[in-house]
Parts: C-alpha cells; structure tokens; sequence
C-alpha cells in the first residue's frame, strides 16, 4: 500500500485547510455543476467563467491531494492555463526542461531534445507537484466569483432529467438535493457519477508494475528527464527520474516479475532500492523520503464521454499511462474542450447539438494517447520476449542508427487534432497551417509580443493580408453576419508595417505568414479553445459563415 | 518507410520473435538488431520474418547439441 507521509508530515508542502462550505439547505438551483474540485474540475471552472457562466464546484475534501502524482505539465497545458488566468502562478514556481537523457547498461544512448524557440512563450516541459497545481487552481478559483467553490460537499447520487442534472448532495450538515442544466463529472479514477449513471471504463492493465519514490536532496543536476534502462542499479528493468521544485527528485523504479508488492513497499525496502540508484546518479549528499506508492499503467476509458446532460473529463473519463505524462494534461485539454461548448450553448451562441461533439473529439484524443501511450509503456517495460529483444537492439543500435533513435523518443504528450470532428472543415491544398483541428501554434509578434495572447473567448478570423489591407469591407460583413446570429467573432489581420488596434498585427518582414505557410488574401479561423476549425488559401465571407455555422452545430456538416 | 509504418513493423516483428521459440540469447539479440535495420531500411519483411524464424529454429538445435 501506498505510504506515506501523512499531509502534516510532508518535508516541504504545507497542504492548506479549506473552510468547509455551509449547506444551502434543503435544496438548490446552479447553472453549472462541477463534482470534483480536482485540477480537472478546478480548470473546467475556470474556464467557464472566463466565457461568463457562473459554476458550483464540489468536491469532499478541505485540502488538495495527498502524495505524489501529476508532475511534468505540457506547454499546451500552459497555453490552456493561461486562458484560466493562472499561468504566470504556475511558471513562477515549476521547473521549466526541454531535455532529456537516456542511458543503457550506464551509457547514453539518446538525448531528447524537445522543440523550442523564441516563437514560444512556454517551454515545452514544466515539473510541478500536484499539491501546488491544485492549490494555485483553488486560489485562483477562490478568488473569482463566478465559481462557488463548496469544499466537504460530496456528490452521493445524480440523476439525468428531461431538462439538466439532479445530485443529492452530502455535507457536514445533512444532505441536500441541487438541480442544474448541466454537470461536469471530474471526480476522479474512483468517480462516483460513473457508478451513480451505470458506466465503466473499459480497456486494458498492463503488467509492469513501479514504485514511484520522491526524495528530498540537494542536487545541482539540472531539470530533465533522465531514463535507465537495465542500469547496475536496477538489471533487467526501468528507472525514471525527474527533479520538482523545493529540491524533491521523483524517482520511479520497475519491479522485477518475481518482486512481491508488501515488500517492496516496506520502507526498508525503498530505501535499499534507492541507495545504489542515488549512488549511480552520483549524488552522494544527505536524502530523506517524502512519499512512494505503487503504479501500475492503464488504458481505461468510457465508451461515451456524455450521458445525457452530464459531460465527463479527466480521470473520471479515463486512465492513461504516465508514459509520455498525458493524464492530467489531457484532462486540461478536456477542460478546455468542455468549457467553451458549455458556455456557448448556455449562451445561445451555438446549438445545443454542438455538445455532441465533445465526446468523439475527447474521446478520439484518448485513443490517440493509448497508441502513444501504449508504445511508450510497451518500450519502458517490454510485455514479451520479443518486445524486449527489440527494444534492447534499438538501445544498443540508438547511438549510431537514426531510425533506432526515434524509437526512444518517449513521445511526450502533445495536442490532438480534430480532423474527423464535425466542427472541421477540411482544407483544400494550398491552405495555411495548421491543418483543420490542430491547435494553433504560437509565434512572437514583431512588438514582442505573442500571438495567443491577442486571441479572445470567441471564435477568431486570422487573415493573412500580406502589405496591403485590402479585405477590410468582406470582413467587416462576416462580421456582421456573425453576430446577427449571436456567434463571436474577431477578425485579426496580419500583415503590413504597423500594427493598428487590436485588428491589425504588424508583420513587417512576413515571418508570421510563412510559419503559417499563408499567402496574401488566405486566412485560418480558429475555435474559443485555439483550434483551427478551417483554413483557406483564398478567404471568402461565404464559406467561411458556412464554416462557423459548422463549428457552432448550426448546420449539418 | 514513415514512423509510423516502422512502429508497425516493429510490432511485427516483436511478435515473430515471440513466435520464434527459444534460441541463443546472443544470436536473438543479433539478430533484432538486424532486424529492425532492415525494417528501417524498407527491406522485405515477410521474407526477413521467415528467415528469423528459420534461424531461431537453428539456434535452438544449436544450443541443444552443444
Ligand atoms: C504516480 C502518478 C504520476 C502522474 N504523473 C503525471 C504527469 O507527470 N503528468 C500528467 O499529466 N499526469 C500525471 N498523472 C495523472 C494525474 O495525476 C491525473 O490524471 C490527474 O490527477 C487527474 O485529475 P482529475 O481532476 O481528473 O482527477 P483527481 O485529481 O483524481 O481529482 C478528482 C477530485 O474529485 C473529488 N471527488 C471524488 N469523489 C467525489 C464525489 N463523490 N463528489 C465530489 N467530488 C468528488 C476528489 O476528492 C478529487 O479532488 C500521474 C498520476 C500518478 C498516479
């Protein structure tokens, strides 16, 4: 069983006590629930009162969770982050990396180098424990007050109705029954709206079984993720490690097949394991244990991420390898997804049928993971003989075989791409990038500045008009259009010398349209959660408004 | 040949590794390797699968005569 310190016993987190929210009485009415004030949960509130709907949060406990888990976080996970207002709380404590190191039988075999530039305003990696994502969510989430963060609130039943949600609720003070047009189900691996609405997780467990260790020590060895395989601290096996913040190092060690689990979580045990892999780390200095478990991977998800008036993200949804970290990260891309579509159709800027379309999108980003995710829980602990025969010929081969080499990429996490979504409108050839789904990549304007940053909570029309601005009265009419139906839309032209307002960004040298590989007169729109929905080579007010009634559900793709 | 069409032959040729019964550790080791060279190189690997399997087959009489 796990161990640990208890929350109070921690070596360098002091988890925070929240008040306990009162009852509200016998009954109550929210817009939006949310059951689970878990990062998921926390996010997905966040975001909907970025686009104005108010939310209740639920959730049992008056603290954020115990032990170690989540801790590498993505770059677009920053990007959506910084759409919830937190990001610049997140960098200011996380440890930023771009690299990585493999070693077999105690050489390096590979260097991980992921992509960065000055067109970034996040780096591709930041190592954060879980303990203080939650937390810098909650203040965040505390302080606005379109949330109402109601903490010893336990969701013990939910129902579907004919027009929104039931939950009985308990709190210290009894229970109480709370309506609302729609419920985000983020309450976890364990979720209790899963059991309440009758559905499972389904998939597969894979064997390989690690202990995941952090150890505090005082260590100069710089941020990136170090792999072992078959080293002389653990033959035949796997190790992992990963420097936090507050100078905590995860450590992650495979099991021998013939280990048994009570054993190996002894800490005596732990201990005599981690001694010889510090010593390989060459760290020789004073280390103390702050928490291990036990993990095992998974690829478990729901068949359908929507029952009814209820929307599930995160763990609740699905469970998916630490390989490649994408659990809570692609629990923030759920939070993303849900929020806007929430928002818009509770708004009226959208049809209600536009909520079809979080379940294929979401869902088709987690069969995406567990290809990738399974390669790369297939590569760290080989199911067979033959798997671990190739995966020793590419580790052996890495140094000098390019082909071999990729095959050590541990395939980070990255944004999916909607191609097959309804809200897609396919490109024709000679359109600009990114292609239709993909999120929109950033790039640093000529004033310093970001790109994402000038983006808002609508939908935005980015037209690459080359010197010359000359589209100015066909934008103004799609415009018109757009919101005569009640869609947001903002145009933002690039292109020329000069910015002007918030409409034109400067692109003196045409750098921005050739990352975009656009050409005058082209244009890109892109969704409130920084998806591209469609591209043209040539932008025309009508098929773009065919495109946004496309991406509102207004139309039949 | 694409990554993904490589990851492809890799499963592939994990699975006539598994299916190729036991041989020398040394040889098998050997011959992964070319194998996934080949398989980086396009090379035919219905034919290379078969051979690998031949030559396992081998290995194995090998190791038990001596
Ligand atoms: C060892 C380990 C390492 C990991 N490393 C990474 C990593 O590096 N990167 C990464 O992206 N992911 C990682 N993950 C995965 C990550 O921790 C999870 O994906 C993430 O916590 C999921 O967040 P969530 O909000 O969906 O669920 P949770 O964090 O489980 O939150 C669910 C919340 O719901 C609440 N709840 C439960 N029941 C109820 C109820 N009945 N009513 C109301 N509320 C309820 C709970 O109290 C909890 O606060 C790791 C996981 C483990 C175990």
């Amino acid at each position: 069983m796990p161990r640990p310190a208890a929350q109070s016993a921690s070596l360098y987190f002091d988890y925070p006590r929240y008040p306990v929210a009162p009852s509200p009485g016998a009954s109550d009415v929210a817009e939006v629930v949310v059951v689970g004030a878990g990062p998921v949960g926390l996010c997905t509130a966040l975001l909907l009162a970025r686009h104005g709907v108010p939310s209740v949060v639920l959730d049992p406990k008056t603290s954020v969770s115990d032990g170690s888990r989540a801790i590498c976080i993505a770059r677009h996970s920053l990007e959506i982050l910084q759409q919830a207002g937190v990001a610049d709380t997140f960098t200011a404590k996380a440890l930023p990396w771009t690299h990585g190191t493999s070693f077999h039988r105690g050489r390096p075999v590979y260097r991980l180098a992921m992509p960065h530039g000055p067109d970034e305003r996040f780096h591709p990696m930041y190592n954060l424990q879980q303990q203080y994502i939650e937390a810098f969510l909650v203040d965040a989430a505390r302080a606005e007050p379109l949330i109402e963060l109601r903490f010893g609130h336990r969701v013990a039943g939910l129902r579907n109705t004919c027009d929104g949600v039931d939950l009985d609720v308990e709190c210290a003070a009894g229970r109480y029954a709370l309506s609302a047009a729609q419920a985000v189900a983020a309450d976890g691996a364990r979720s209790r709206v899963r059991e309440a609405l009758g559905v499972a997780l389904h998939g597969a467990a894979y064997e390989a079984r690690y202990v995941i260790v952090d150890v505090r020590l005082r260590s100069d060895h710089p941020t990136e993720r170090r792999a072992f395989f078959d080293s002389a601290a653990n033959p035949g096996a796997t190790i992992l490690v990963h420097r936090q913040p507050d100078d905590i190092w995860r450590i992650d060690y495979q099991l021998g097949d013939d280990e048994d689990e009570h054993t190996a979580l002894d800490e005596a045990t732990i201990r005599a394991r981690i001694a010889p892999i510090l010593d390989m780390l060459g760290e020789r200095g004073e280390w103390a244990l702050e928490w291990w478990s036990l993990y095992k991977a998974y690829t478990l998800c729901l068949d359908d991420y929507r029952v009814g008036n209820v929307f599930f993200a995160g763990d609740a949804a699905h469970l998916v390898p630490i390989f490649g970290v994408r659990g809570l990260n692609s629990g923030f891309a759920d939070a993303a997804d849900i929020a806007w579509k929430l928002a818009y159709v509770r708004r009226g800027h959208a049809a209600p049928a536009l909520l079809d379309s979080y379940s294929p999108e979401r869902r088709g980003a987690t069969l995406d993971i567990f290809e990738q995710a399974g390669r790369s829980t297939r590569f760290m602990s080989p199911p067979s003989r033959g798997y671990r025969l190739l995966r020793d010929a590419a580790l052996t081969l890495a140094p000098h075989h390019a082909p071999a080499r990729g095959l050590l990429d541990p395939r980070q996490s990255q944004p999916y791409t909607y191609a097959g979504s309804p809200l897609t409108t396919p490109a024709a050839a000679g359109a600009p990038l990114p292609v239709p789904g993909a999120a929109l990549f950033n790039s640093r304007l000529d004033d310093g500045s970001f790109l994402l940053d000038r983006l808002g909570t609508g939908f935005t029309l980015l037209y690459f008009s080359g010197a010359a601005l000359t589209a100015d009265a066909a934008l103004d009419e799609l415009v018109a259009t757009a919101h005569a139906r009640g869609i947001p839309l903002d145009i933002r032209c690039v292109g020329g010398p000069e910015a002007r307002g918030t409409r034109v960004i400067a692109d003196r040298d045409g750098r921005l349209a050739t990352r975009h590989a656009a050409i005058p007169g082209s244009a890109l729109l892109v969704r409130p959660d920084r998806h591209v929905c469609a591209a043209w080579a040539r932008f025309a007010p009508r098929t773009a408004l065919a495109a946004l009634l496309r991406a509102t559900a207004r139309r039949a793709a | 040949m694409t990554r993904e069409e490589f990851e492809q032959a890799y499963d592939g040729l994990a699975a006539a590794l598994d299916a190729a019964g036991p041989g020398d550790a040394d040889k098998l080791a050997l011959l992964a390797r070319l194998a996934l060279v080949q398989a980086a190189a396009s090379a035919d690997l219905a034919a290379f699968e078969q051979a690998l399997a031949q030559a396992v087959e081998q290995g194995g009489a090998d190791d038990g005569s001596g």
